[in-house]
């Protein structure tokens, strides 16, 4: 084939009729440069067309301007380099609500500081927390559910559960209270009313730790809202749900640091607390390392340590959203 | 309503500032959409432009791309997860909640958008093209290269479309990177994760530099493929 052209390439195109419309051999064939149609040795672009014509063409393609690409292509490079340069790290599958009241970026900066390991935060809800130890996929988990946290460490996934702090869960309603819980005696006879007035309540849904408080409260009436049009199970994250409650004016069960968190961007109250079946504690389980070999084991028992030392505590004591204290430490309350 | 005015001022105040959480998200979300979108680009486009020019009556391919197209991004989610969890195929690679896993998932989802894309653009290219390279004795490959360098207009316009499909991805980024802060927590991601604590103006700030970041996408495309015409 190429023998062909290279001796005699104007003849040879000329032979074939259908390509002498193509806009090339509106040039004089002097002009043409056989060597460049292989496309080695030639301009970069990788075209053919790469003769005199090409210039006259050119004017009429649409053009990139490679330069821009290149710049484009170079800032996101540079921002690609910036993996982080701390060698130590752990994973830590934590609560929404933890994450959301703020308290747990204060204590990791503070455990950051003072041993030099980075902290990633997996935010779940309990149950999707507890379920990514199990399968080895964090480090530690920090969760709130008394009962699963048991589960977790007798069937041989954690070891090591250290309760770190403690608050309560509060129910929350329209300010009007329609189901006059505000009278109520205990955290049961609440929902028992709700159910009874058949107002909607708004539920996680998510496997949390409040939905599990939330279902043992309804185990304990006994009761199984879950198919009633009053119920409604979001899937949301502690604050959106209160959020989605307060837009629906519906009852919801809320931990009180996400509350104070979000108790002015919400129409609702608080209409009962203080009922002993309300407490809420928080619990730090390492993953076992004899489980899962690869777990950072060494990281994560540092971060347990610190979590329960008088200086994290002191923290979790001192914190405060507009003035409220949120968290109680587990060595001085109980 | 006073806080959505509140969000505002508070999103240029962090902007100005140039919030440190705000920037990693940028970096984050840049950095892996354009790795993905240039690893999908060296598979997708030839295959998509090799089916364009030369397979024109393999109706199975092409139905095979627009297939994988039509997967939800929180399939592909949850396929990258379960494959890169600790017990799933690759698990020994220890890459669940990195970029590397966030790169994966735009990968997959990049590759068959960028692939049907390419193959529109090649169906649509003009044989005569390729026919004429073929002629000077050009290989298959080569002249393939060289009808997609006329076409590469529309080539940058497909890719840019597949970018910002992947720069506001939120379902693999969330799903497979796990929304870490300042490490995986990308631009849609950090939008989720304030609004879900309430943090409005943070959320209002993501979201402006979310739509920022896409404007000058559309802008840098927009000039790069400018057509000059005499």
């Amino acid at each position: 084939m190429r023998g062909a052209h290279d001796g005699a390439p104007c003849e040879y195109l000329g032979n074939v009729p259908k390509l002498l419309q193509f806009p090339i051999f509106k040039t004089p064939p002097t002009t043409f440069r056989p060597n460049g149609l292989s496309g080695r040795g030639s301009r970069s672009s990788g075209s053919v067309f790469m003769t005199k014509t090409t210039t006259l063409r050119r004017r009429e393609e649409p053009r990139v301007r490679p330069h821009l690409l290149l710049l484009f292509v170079t800032l996101s490079a540079l921002v690609a380099c910036d993996r982080g340069n701390v060698a130590r790290s752990a994973k830590l599958g934590s609560t929404t609500s933890t994450q959301n009241s703020g308290i747990l970026d204060e204590l990791l900066q503070a455990f950051q500081t003072e041993s030099g390991i980075r902290i990633d935060v997996i935010t779940a809800g309990t149950g999707q927390a507890l379920a990514l130890g199990r399968r080895g996929d964090v480090d530690i988990v920090l969760v709130h559910a008394r009962d699963l946290e048991d589960e977790f460490v007798e069937s041989g996934h954690g070891i090591n559960r250290q309760t770190v702090m403690w608050n309560d869960f509060v129910i929350a309603g329209p300010r009007g209270d329609p189901a006059t819980i505000r009278s109520a005696k205990t955290a049961a006879e609440c929902l028992k009313q709700i159910a009874g007035k058949r107002h909607l309540f708004v539920s996680r849904g998510d496997e949390s730790g409040t939905h599990n408080r939330e279902k043992k409260l309804w185990a304990s009436i006994p009761m199984s809202p879950d198919k009633q049009d009053w119920y409604t199970s979001t899937g949301f994250g502690m604050g959106r749900c209160l959020l989605y409650a307060s837009d629906k004016q519906g009852y919801v069960l809320v931990d009180r640091g996400t509350w104070l968190a979000f108790e002015d961007r919400t129409e609702l109250r608080i209409l009962f607390e203080g009922d002993a079946a309300l407490k809420n504690e928080y619990g730090a389980i390492l993953v076992n390392p004899a489980r899962h070999s690869h777990v950072h084991a060494e990281s994560a028992r540092q971060l347990l340590q610190f979590l329960v030392s008088p200086k994290a505590q002191r923290l979790i004591d001192d914190f405060r959203i507009r003035g409220e204290r949120l968290f109680h430490s587990a060595q001085v309350g109980g | 309503m006073t806080f959505v005015l509140d969000g505002i001022q508070d999103a240029w105040r962090l902007l100005v500032e140039g919030d440190s959480t705000t920037l990693h998200a940028v970096c984050v979300s840049l950095s892996c959409s354009v790795t993905a979108v240039a690893l999908a680009a060296i598979i997708a486009i030839p295959y998509g432009a090799w089916l364009g020019f030369y397979r024109r009556d393999s109706r199975v391919q092409i139905f095979c791309l627009r297939l994988g197209m039509s997967v939800p991004t929180v399939i592909i989610g949850l396929m990258v997860y379960l494959a890169l969890s600790r017990q799933g195929l690759f698990g020994t690679f220890d890459l669940l909640y990195t970029k590397t896993a966030i790169v994966i998932g735009e990968f997959l989802l990049a590759v068959p958008l960028l692939g049907t894309l390419s193959h529109g653009v090649a169906s649509s290219t003009d044989p005569i093209v390729l026919e004429t390279s073929r002629t000077f004795g050009a290989s298959r490959l080569r002249a393939l290269l060289t009808a997609l360098g006329e076409r590469r207009t529309a080539l940058v316009a497909a890719g840019l479309a597949t970018f910002s499909r992947c720069l506001t991805e939120l379902g693999i980024a969330v799903t497979v990177g796990g929304n870490v802060q300042e490490r995986t927590r990308t631009l849609p991601g950090a939008i989720q994760m304030e609004l879900s604590r309430g943090d409005f103006s943070r959320a209002i700030a993501a979201g402006l530099v979310l739509v920022s970041v896409a404007v000058v996408i559309t802008m840098a495309s927009h000039v790069a493929t400018k057509e000059k015409r005499q």
